[in-house]
């Protein structure tokens, strides 16, 4: 549905963007993550149209993007941006038409999310009147106003509540269940872990890393393994080293030693076992593990 | 075209809706309204006095009163008889100056003139004022014409024709007649309504067309600082939004020029009802569609140059401090010829003013200066035009390429190299 291949910017001397490609297809959330200044934000703007790629292409909805296939897209940029000074159901308006809706629709809609965001008490003040979080919801509501196909969300739940943030993760699964391509940027990667189904992760303007999120978490799963029980018997064949985290013990294995094995030989040694898993690092561990790999 | 017609909508309304646009739209016709209220109070005030005059005059009142001996003389008795009443002035005569000085002294008369003997043959008048009646005789000019109208009245009226009359009480109007080199009558291709036509469009330009843009370059400048710019440019191309916003507050700006000028006609109709004015109301202040139209084309093309250009700085500056700053680069020279005028009314067909009518920047405020002064022709109207309208292209389309460069370019100052890149489009 939505494809870049090859991109690549640069600004003078820097090169923001290096042989980025990327895909996002419909129903699926694709997660981009990496550091500040990686490249994140100018690739999903030439994924907009909003600057034009040196090099590679970007087809949406499956052709070359047109203003028509813009008025398709959803956007939620990292920087905010309201009139302040107009009230809520004009921004609305406005944006919607920008994007090719009757005033009638975009009236019908922004009701219905303004309903949804809970923000139907406040579609009548200004928006300079609303919080920080409230506004940041405005903002999400016009990203949606206009039923988009293709959704882009940069760092949408920064300076939330949880329970808004709560609400808009809602939201977004809806938009998934509904067949929407998402696309998200993100620095939380418990957000990523919690409701993407890819991940793109960039660093220094190249792809470091691109695949479902259950593979990669395997690939750099290693040779650890979880066990919920009372406590690890004495004399277990295979173990390197262990230590307690949570509710059990993160045991790391000898070479050659498999996962099975040390099942076999916990039960063996009688142990009660609750749980019993391969212990895959956190997202944000990978994320740390491959910046600080490339950067050394 | 659609979504430039949306942008120049929103601007429209958004501009109207600015509560400085409606405090200097509504300044003009709030000014027009207290100044013919002032003057209506000030017609019934007077109205109100002529009325007490006119009740005075059968009573033998008047503000002033002033005594007089006539010494004349003569076979046909005194000169000075008749017409004792001008305007607010009352003349009383007096047989002797004794009594009258009396008068004087005791303030039953402001001014005492004395006709002597010989009056007809030397002109002299007598004034006997009190000491120190004060170093300025803050009255002179009304004293002055009290006394004329009442020596040429008993003097000439009903003595000589009433129309040579007239000529001894107005001797002359001048009227002045140019002439060409070759001695003919030179032909004025400029009449009343013309000239005004093209000072108001002048004026307009200066005041209205700047005002606008300088709410181009506050709203982009806003809208870069809201962090907006991102959100309007994943759905409309910068080139359209920039055209959208030209057009949506040069139409906020026509709106405030065509309420002023429907106060400026209602003004003058009812004005002329209130008072009588100085000059007639008639066809000579209709101007032509040819004026109309050019006056109209300046000010188009002078306000898409202007605005194109303060665009241009919204789009490259950071915030609306620093655009502010840069912005005088561009109104500087627009308001140049402004520093010229002397010139132009000496000779607006001299070399300064011809010069500043084809340099772009400059060309409006000084064609339509040239213009109302009947000092610019149609072959220069239309080259200037032409290279006007050649630079605004050049322009818009330089602008689009550092509205695509630049707009998201937060708290990025480009340097003058990489706007001369962009400018140069690489």
């Amino acid at each position: 549905m939505v494809q870049a291949a090859g991109l690549r910017k640069r600004f003078g001397d820097l090169v923001a963007v290096e042989d980025v490609s990327l895909s996002v297809r419909p129903g699926e959330i694709v997660g981009i993550v990496g550091p500040n200044g990686s490249g994140k934000t100018t690739t999903i703007r030439m994924l907009l149209d909003i600057i034009q790629p040196d090099e590679g292409e970007v087809s949406v909805f499956d052709a070359a993007i047109s203003p028509a296939a813009r008025e398709r897209i959803g956007y939620l940029p990292e920087e905010r941006g309201l009139y302040r000074t107009l009230r809520v159901i004009p921004n609305l308006l406005y944006l919607a038409e920008l994007k090719g809706v009757s005033r009638e629709q975009a009236l019908r809609r922004s009701d219905q999310l303004l309903d949804r965001l809970g923000l139907e008490p406040h579609r009548n003040k200004k928006v300079q009147e609303l919080s920080r979080g409230l506004g940041q919801l405005v903002q999400f509501a016009a990203t949606l106003v206009h039923d988009p196909e293709f959704v882009v969300l940069d760092e949408p739940f920064s300076g939330l509540d949880p329970v808004n943030v709560r609400v808009m993760k809602d939201v977004v699964a809806e938009l998934r269940t509904a067949n929407v391509a998402i696309m998200f940027s993100t620095h939380q990667m418990s957000d990523v872990e919690e409701l993407c189904d890819r991940i793109l992760m960039i660093d220094n303007g190249r792809v470091v890393l691109d695949g479902l999120v259950t593979e990669i978490k395997r690939r750099f799963a290693g040779s650890e393994i979880f066990v919920a029980c009372d406590q690890v018997p004495e004399g277990v064949d295979g173990v390197l080293e262990w230590r307690r985290e949570g509710v059990g013990y993160v045991l790391r294995l000898s070479p050659g030693y498999a996962a099975e094995d040390m099942l076999r030989s916990l039960l063996d040694r009688g142990a009660r076992i609750d749980r019993f898993e391969l212990a895959t690092p956190s997202l944000e561990q990978i994320f740390l593990q491959v910046v600080e790999s490339r950067n050394a | 075209m659609h979504k430039t017609w949306l942008v120049a909508r929103h601007e429209f309304s958004v501009t109207l809706g600015r509560l400085s646009y409606r405090i200097f739209a509504a300044s003009v016709p709030v000014l027009a309204i207290v100044a013919l209220i002032g003057f209506a109070v000030f017609e019934a005030v007077r109205s109100d006095n002529t009325a007490a005059e006119g009740a005075s005059y059968a009573t033998g009142e008047a503000e002033s009163t002033y005594g007089y001996v006539d010494l004349t003389g003569g076979q046909d008795g005194p000169l000075f008889t008749d017409h004792q009443l001008q305007d607010d002035t009352r003349f009383v005569p007096y047989p002797d100056q004794e009594r009258a000085t009396q008068e004087l002294l005791d303030g039953r008369i402001d001014r005492l003139f004395v006709f002597p003997a010989e009056y007809l043959q030397t002109g002299a008048v007598v004034e006997v004022r009190k000491e120190r009646a004060g170093v300025v005789d803050i009255d002179g000019g009304g004293r002055t014409g009290a006394l004329r109208g009442f020596v040429l009245e008993n003097l000439f009226e009903g003595r000589v024709d009433p129309e040579e009359f007239e000529r001894i009480r107005i001797p002359y109007r001048l009227v002045t007649v140019e002439v060409s080199e070759t001695g003919t009558p030179a032909e004025s291709d400029i009449d009343t309504g013309n000239a005004l036509t093209f000072i108001v469009a002048g004026v307009l330009l200066l005041v209205s067309g700047f005002t606008a843009s300088g709410y181009l370059l506050q709203g982009l400048t806003e809208e870069k600082e809201n962090r907006i710019m991102e959100v309007l440019l994943s759905s409309i191309k910068p080139e359209h939004l920039m055209f959208g916003k030209l057009a949506g507050l040069g139409a906020a700006s026509l709106l405030q020029i065509a309420l002023w000028a429907v106060t400026a006609v209602a003004f003058l109709l009812v004005l002329n009802l209130i008072v009588e004015l100085p000059f007639e109301l008639n066809s000579e202040f209709i101007p032509s569609p040819g004026s109309l139209l050019t006056a109209f084309a300046y000010f188009l093309l002078g306000y898409a140059l202007i605005g194109t250009l303060l665009a241009a700085i919204g789009a490259v500056t950071t915030n609306q401090r620093q655009a502010g700053n840069i912005s005088a680069f561009v109104i500087v020279p627009a308001i140049a010829p402004m520093w010229f005028m002397i010139t132009f009314l000496e000779n607006p067909e001299g070399t300064v003013a011809r010069v500043l009518s084809f340099i772009p920047f400059t060309a409006p405020v000084a064609s339509l200066t040239r213009l109302s002064l009947g000092g610019m022709g149609g072959v220069e109207v239309i080259l200037s035009l032409l290279s006007l309208a050649i630079s605004v292209v050049i322009v818009v389309g330089l602008t689009a390429r550092l509205f695509r460069a630049y707009l998201l370019a937060y708290g990025q100052q480009p340097s003058l190299g990489n706007l001369v890149r962009t400018l140069r489009g690489r």
